[in-house]
């Protein structure tokens, strides 16, 4: 209480510092923006709702709510007893100051637009002149820089995610001409790796993952939409545009392909393909999801809390909420998926090479498509009176079929399982079997003539699913013992295939499902599958009569099928024709639909321009417009908090009442209108960000500064915090000279422990088996890691990644036992200390220095260099008595090699490596 | 003396003023938060058994005998009321009843109900407490098992584990305070549903009240093994030396999260002794295995996880969580259940009977149950010997046993058709509010702030801690 009392005699009170978290926090929950379950009709969210009934401003004794707040009763004390939420004496003495001084009133700070506040006099660089003007205050001065060796190991970490190489250490610190530092950044900012370390960041805000997230958690194929993040930042992409195209690329005038997959940003979201869901309901969590999602990375703003009512502290209402899900309620996205990989709306990307025989044939193939609809409703107006003759096909109904080619076909009925097994049988010595498994054709061959097993699956990421209903697959095999030799067809329409991982043949066929099976001891072609399953009286017909229309429509669709199987496929927005609208939800139940919305932006912050389209583009521009307050702000924080591990605003994903309002406004603003008004040029902020003598200070801590700026929050000193999970795996690959640094492609499996994924999978599940891969993929960046959102890289989560089900926009920073057991065992990086340590004893003549160099930027300290020494001696000792251990640790019988592992594994502990 | 207990001695003698907020927080991080326990608390340790996919109550506890007259009747609409169906059952043109086709009988001095497929079970009836009224608000399992675990339908809350290691905090520093455990189940036709870390994750608490996953295959704790050749020895002398490069950075420097990442080593170290020590099963009498029975001698069994459950909780680990999958009985449930039942049977009254001989069943709170109940109506084809029972979120039976709770007796009731509840509701979060009451926990002050609300382990709704079943 002393405290605050000397404290206010000292500063005036701040209404958004020091009274609204207070009244935010206390009394909005009953008297805030919530107008339905308002209590006693009194809001104190705005001046007028207080002033009406409760507060005389400049009499405390006289205003209700001083009363009702200190009332001698516990009854009739507010807040009542069971909000828990009483009021401390501190809170009290600022209420009352707050009257006496006559009530005053600030809107919140993050709904009034920035403007460029003046720079303070003093330093040079305009972040340090708002940093020092600050520390003067408290009586603080800024720590000196850091030295070089120090200072380019940060720079490269934070503008790479990578640590530097040593001879660009070395070449920095013998550089003496002026401008040496910028020099440097530059580089790093033109480095490849900046856009993946950017990226790395982003993926986190879009949930990116590489499967489903619910349910099977079967694979997703998205990654395009990765490498598209890294290439933006490579390239420099303004953020306005980086979030037009994100959020509406695909409604742009003329939109390119880039544009349209930039659009995966909202097909991130988790989704289910569950049997028995209720497509309404999931479809309602899938906007709300992508709502919450914009709100947070975009506005800061938690607009997820108005989902079921109006927001209890921010003036955000129920309505705003469901105005905003309108814009993402008018998509073609399907709802449930079906357990593939590519559910629609998708967008396939054909090699480079092929992409002009793709334009090329597309037409063709659409010219060839009409022409055939045209020729089938030609036979119908004919109306053939005798029903044409099927062609007829040499038909065996075999179970056991001659070695050599052969064609199974099966006509199913409903199928409402997971798994059936639809047909088996043997060719020569080779057994085969055609089965669904969730919804998708496979077949598999096995046999002694094929080395292991041909497994191959109706490729999950480019086919439709198998309509439950009824339905006909048709398999045929060439008989040369590839799997390329396999035609799938279902319903007469060849499938892409791809291999899958090989899985042994079920014992026991499970007919109960099937119709009819058909076997031909040889491989028909695509107009024999189709004839053989010709039920339509005109469809038979038009082929009879048409054969050779019939033949290049197969032959071109062959070919538009092969190229587009040979693309990547990735999930893209669509929108769908007319207004974009949504129900409010009574209490965000599905079920409970009320009034019908149309799309509009929230009401307290600043209109859309009437003549801009109310759709996510209009979203878009609007959220990249110079007026509004908090796209910028929210995004030059984010960019903050990845150098000096803190926002300006703590936090970073609520900037509304009851976020944390920012340590330096003035400089937050100027930061924000500096950005906007750059042209949202990314590289240019974080160039501004690192070359600030605030970024280059050394990360020394005074017991002075201990006291007074514990958290580094007046950034007192130089940042200095554990890595992200992502870089700390990057930095030790890299150290150790393993790193596979080419960019972007496929996601990778590098090695994890067993079990992890089994664990927690459905049988069905296609990521139930984790199969690592080898070679160069086991080494490459994290950010290509393989995501499984229900079980993710085991040592990437340990170090707080997020599991990216949601949108994270900052992550959290623990320091566990378990996470010690990773740096010291993970194979990864005991592999890591294996290579370096081997490269240091045999291409250095000083070891020592060689591995310090790639972990620390620097040689050790003589006071370092003896205490490594030291544990050297003791660890030789040790494998000179222990000698199979030593045998084991480094491949050789050789105690000094094993003791430049484990030492080298110490140093990849150092607090020093761990930090940047 | 250990040159470690001099650090942490320092550490905390120089208190708040010498310290970064951060270390400081991380080394509480195993406390008991301020305020806590609300009342005095009735257990220290839960054991919570979840049968995933929802075990059919009409076919285990709440006996119906009047469903013998209603063989393929349709369940009368009365009882239905229009209530919503999964999109695997909306489509049949009749719900044809399907009376359990198990003999019940009575047992114990309590004469608590069960089918005769869960004999060794029955045997623990006076020590048991059934809640035969839970409802739940979400008709599919991914939804239905994160709402119980976490009170809400939508990923990302903190689930139960999670809350009681941030409110209570640990009670062994070398061990986890929330531990899972995942069991196998037997029969090959058993519909398996998919679980997921996020059911064991601490959402927005401190990802260090995340459950550690204590795993049957490989390591037990992952990353736990030193990698090949490295000994205990060995590794001692590299974090004696890793210790010492770090105090050098420490003192150069001044960060006092040096200091705590030492500490973490340190325990990271002890782990690999008292986790093996853990998971260790050899010095169990053979009098352990006639109790659990012989499944437990196998790594991964449901047996074998209601033993390391026990011996957690011996070691003061708060939270065990198991999970044993395979109740989703959609179809040929004569031929899985009895199956599932074996799988757990005699685990659950060895369990119970060593807790209680050990004198731990009064400080465990011990519960069986699923996300949600099925339908007293048939999915699919139904026959006098075959059926399968659809998801039901409107009733469904747990039972709970140890910790403070009034033994033999059966809160709640429902209709003859096992459809609606009858008598006493217990919400989901009456549930959660009443499993926190017995840890010494006020539902209602337990929270977290985050985005702007004081989140709490029952939502915002009003949750009913329920009086009647606590001694």
């Amino acid at each position: 209480m002393t405290s605050v009392l000397l404290w206010l005699s000292l500063a005036a009170l701040d209404f958004q510092k020091d009274v609204k978290p207070i009244l935010a926090n206390h009394c909005f929950h009953c008297h805030g923006p919530d107008a339905q379950n308002r209590k006693a009709d009194l809001r104190l969210d705005t001046r007028p709702g207080a002033l009406a009934k409760v507060v005389v401003a400049g009499d405390a004794s006289k205003s209700l709510l001083w009363q009702r707040v200190t009332h001698p009763k516990p009854a009739l004390r507010m807040p009542p007893p069971y909000a828990h939420k009483d009021l401390s004496p501190a809170a009290l003495t600022i209420l009352r100051e707050w009257i006496q001084t006559g009530a005053p009133w600030k809107e919140h700070w993050s709904f009034v637009a920035p403007s460029r506040p003046p720079v303070p006099t003093g330093a040079k660089h305009p972040i340090d002149a708002f940093i020092q003007a600050r520390l003067a205050q408290e009586k603080l001065s800024p720590a000196p820089e850091a030295d070089r060796p120090r200072l380019i190991r940060r720079l490269s970490l934070d503008l790479t995610g990578l640590p530097p190489s040593p001879e660009e250490v070395e070449a920095f610190v013998r550089d003496d001409k002026p401008g040496a530092y910028e020099r440097v950044v530059d580089r790093y900012l033109a480095s490849p790796h900046w856009g993946e370390h950017r990226a790395r960041y982003w993926l986190d805000a879009a949930r990116y993952g590489d499967t489903h997230g619910l349910h099977s958690d079967n694979y997703r194929e998205i990654w395009p939409w990765r490498d598209w993040v890294i290439q933006a930042f490579n390239s420099n992409m303004p953020f306005s545009q980086f979030a037009l195209e994100q959020l509406a690329g695909d409604l742009l005038p003329n939109a390119t392909l880039n544009q349209r997959i930039a659009t995966g940003f909202h097909r991130n979201h988790i989704a289910t393909g569950e049997g028995g869901v209720i497509p309404e309901e999931v479809k309602a969590i899938y906007v709300k999801d992508m709502v919450d999602t914009t709100a947070t990375v975009f506005l800061g703003l938690t607009l997820g809390c108005a989902t079921c009512h109006d927001h209890k502290y921010d003036p955000l209402t129920q309505k705003d909420f469901y105005r905003m899900a309108a814009f993402f309620n008018n998509t073609t996205e399907v709802t449930v998926h079906g357990e593939i990989a590519t559910p629609e709306p998708v967008l396939v990307i054909p090699r480079p090479e092929e992409a002009s025989r793709l334009a090329q044939i597309e037409p063709e193939v659409m010219r060839l498509r009409q022409q055939w609809q045209d020729r089938l409703k030609s036979i119908k107006k004919q109306e053939t009176s005798a029903p044409a003759s099927r062609a007829s096909l040499h038909m065996q109904a075999v179970t056991v079929l001659p070695p050599g080619p052969f064609t199974a076909q099966v006509q199913c009925g409903y199928l409402d399982q997971h798994l059936i097994t639809m047909a088996t049988g043997q060719t020569g010595d080779l057994r085969w079997e055609l089965a669904i498994e969730s919804f998708l054709p496979v077949f598999r061959l096995e046999g002694r003539g094929i080395p292991g097993q041909l497994a191959l699956r109706g490729n999950s990421i480019r086919i439709p699913p198998v309509s439950p209903k009824e339905t006909e697959i048709t398999a045929t095999w060439d008989g040369s013992g590839r799997a390329e030799g396999v035609t799938i067809y279902v319903g007469g329409r060849a499938v892409a295939l791809s291999r899958v991982a090989p899985r042994p043949l079920r014992r026991e066929p499970d007919r109960s499902f099937i119709r009819r099976t058909l076997l031909y001891p040889r491989a028909l072609g695509p107009l024999e599958v189709v004839q053989s399953l010709i039920s339509s009286n005109e469809l038979s017909a038009a082929v009879e009569q048409y054969p050779a229309e019939f033949l290049a429509l197969a032959e071109a669709e062959r070919e538009y099928r092969a190229i587009r199987m040979r693309g990547n496929v990735t999930l893209v927005m669509k929108e769908k024709a007319g207004e974009a609208k949504a129900h409010l939800l009574e209490r965000g139940q599905y079920d409970q639909p009320r009034e019908e919305l149309s799309a509009a932006t929230p009401a307290a912050l600043p209109p859309m321009p009437a003549d801009w389209p109310r759709n996510r583009l209009g979203l878009a521009r609007w959220i990249v417009a110079a007026d509004n307050p908090l796209t910028a702000r929210v995004t030059v924080n984010r960019f903050w908090q990845e150098l000096f591990g803190t926002g300006l605003v703590k936090t970073a994903d609520d900037f509304g009442s009851t976020g944390e309002p920012p340590t330096h406004p003035e400089l937050l603003d100027w930061l924000a209108v500096e950005f906007r008004e750059s042209g949202w040029d990314v590289k240019k902020l974080f160039r501004l960000m690192v070359t600030s003598a605030t970024y280059r200070q050394a990360a020394l801590l005074t017991e002075e500064k201990r006291r007074q700026d514990p958290e580094n929050r007046l950034l007192s000193r130089g940042p200095r915090f554990r890595m992200d999970a992502e870089m700390l795996r990057d930095s030790a690959l890299a150290a150790s000279g393993l790193l596979e640094r080419h960019v972007g492609g496929e996601s990778v499996k590098p090695l994890q422990p067993e079990n992890v994924w089994e664990s927690v999978a459905v049988l069905y599940s296609n990521t139930r088996f984790y199969q690592p891969d080898s070679g160069p993929a086991l080494r490459r960046r994290s950010l290509y890691t393989f995501w499984k959102r229900a079980a993710p890289p085991p040592a990437l989560e340990i170090l707080n990644a997020p599991t990216r089900e949601t949108c994270v926009v900052k992550r959290e920073r623990t320091n566990t036992p378990l996470q010690a057991l990773v740096t010291l065992n993970d194979p990864d990086f005991f592999s890591a200390a294996r290579s370096l340590a081997t490269k240091a004893t045999e291409l250095s003549t000083k070891p020592l220095d060689y591995a310090a160099q790639r972990l620390l930027a620097r040689p050790l300290a003589a006071e370092e260099s003896a205490a490594a020494r030291r544990t050297l001696a003791r660890l030789v000792r040790h494998y000179r008595s222990h000698k199979a251990e030593a045998l084991a640790i480094s491949g050789r019988p050789d105690p000094e090699a094993a003791a430049w592992v484990m030492l080298v594994s110490l140093l990849m502990n150092l607090d020093e490596v761990l930090n940047k | 003396m250990n040159p470690l207990h001099q650090t942490r001695r320092a550490l905390f003698k120089k208190g708040a003023q010498g310290l970064g907020l951060g270390a400081l927080t991380e080394l509480l991080a195993g406390q008991t938060l301020a305020g806590l326990p609300h009342f005095a608390p009735r257990a220290k340790s839960i054991i919570y058994m979840h049968m995933v996919g929802g075990p059919p109550q009409m076919d285990l506890f709440d006996y119906k005998p009047a469903m013998k007259n209603y063989y393929d009747k349709d369940l009368p609409g009365s009882i239905r009321q229009g209530q919503r169906l999964t999109t695997m059952t909306s489509g049949q043109s009749r719900f044809p009843i399907a009376p359990s086709i198990y003999e019940f009988r009575q047992h114990g001095q309590s004469g608590a109900w069960f089918s005769n497929l869960l004999p060794q079970t029955a045997k623990v009836a006076d020590q048991l407490t059934f809640l035969k009224s839970l409802h739940t608000e979400a008709i599919n399992h991914d939804p239905a098992i994160t709402f119980i675990q976490t009170g809400s339908m939508v990923p990302g809350k903190a689930c139960m584990g999670s809350w009681i290691s941030y409110g209570l905090g640990s009670m062994n520093k070398d061990l986890p305070t929330f531990v899972v455990l995942n069991a196998t189940h037997t029969h090959p036709k058993a519909n398996v549903q998919p679980i997921s870390a996020r059911l064991w994750s601490s959402g927005f608490l401190s990802s260090k009240h995340s459950g550690v996953s204590l795993r049957s295959m490989g390591d037990p704790v992952l990353f736990l093994s030193n990698p090949r050749g490295v000994s205990a020895s060995g590794r001692r002398i590299v974090l004696d030396g890793l210790q010492e490069m770090n105090e050098i950075e420490q003192r150069r420097h001044g960060d006092p999260e040096v200091l705590a990442r030492i500490e973490q080593y340190e325990m990271a170290f002890r782990m690999q002794a008292s986790v093996p020590e853990l998971t260790d099963f050899s010095k169990e009498p053979e009098s352990i295995y006639r109790l659990y029975g012989e499944d437990a001698r196998t790594p991964g069994t449901f047996a074998r996880t209601c033993l390391q459950a026990r011996r957690l909780v011996e070691r003061g680990v708060r939270f065990v969580q198991i999970y044993q999958r395979g109740w989703d009985l959609h179809s040929v449930l004569p031929e899985v259940l009895p199956s599932q039942c074996k799988d757990v049977d005699q685990a659950c009254f060895g369990l119970i009977e060593d807790l209680r001989s050990r004198g731990l069943l009064d400080q465990t709170l011990v519960l069986w149950g699923g996300e949600f109940g099925r339908t007293i109506y048939s999915q699919g084809k139904l026959t006098p010997t075959d059926y399968g029972r659809d998801h039901h979120p409107r009733c469904f039976t747990m039972w709970m046993a140890g910790g403070g709770l009034k033994p033999g007796i059966t809160h709640g009731e429902t209709d003859e058709f096992s459809y609606n509840v009858v008598r006493d509701p217990v919400h989901v979060r009456d549930l959660q509010a009443t499993i926190l009451r017995q840890m010494g926990i006020d539902h209602e002050r337990l929270t977290y702030a985050y985005q702007g609300l004081d989140q709490k382990l029952t939502g915002v709704e009003k949750a009913h801690v329920v009086k009647e079943i606590i001694a």
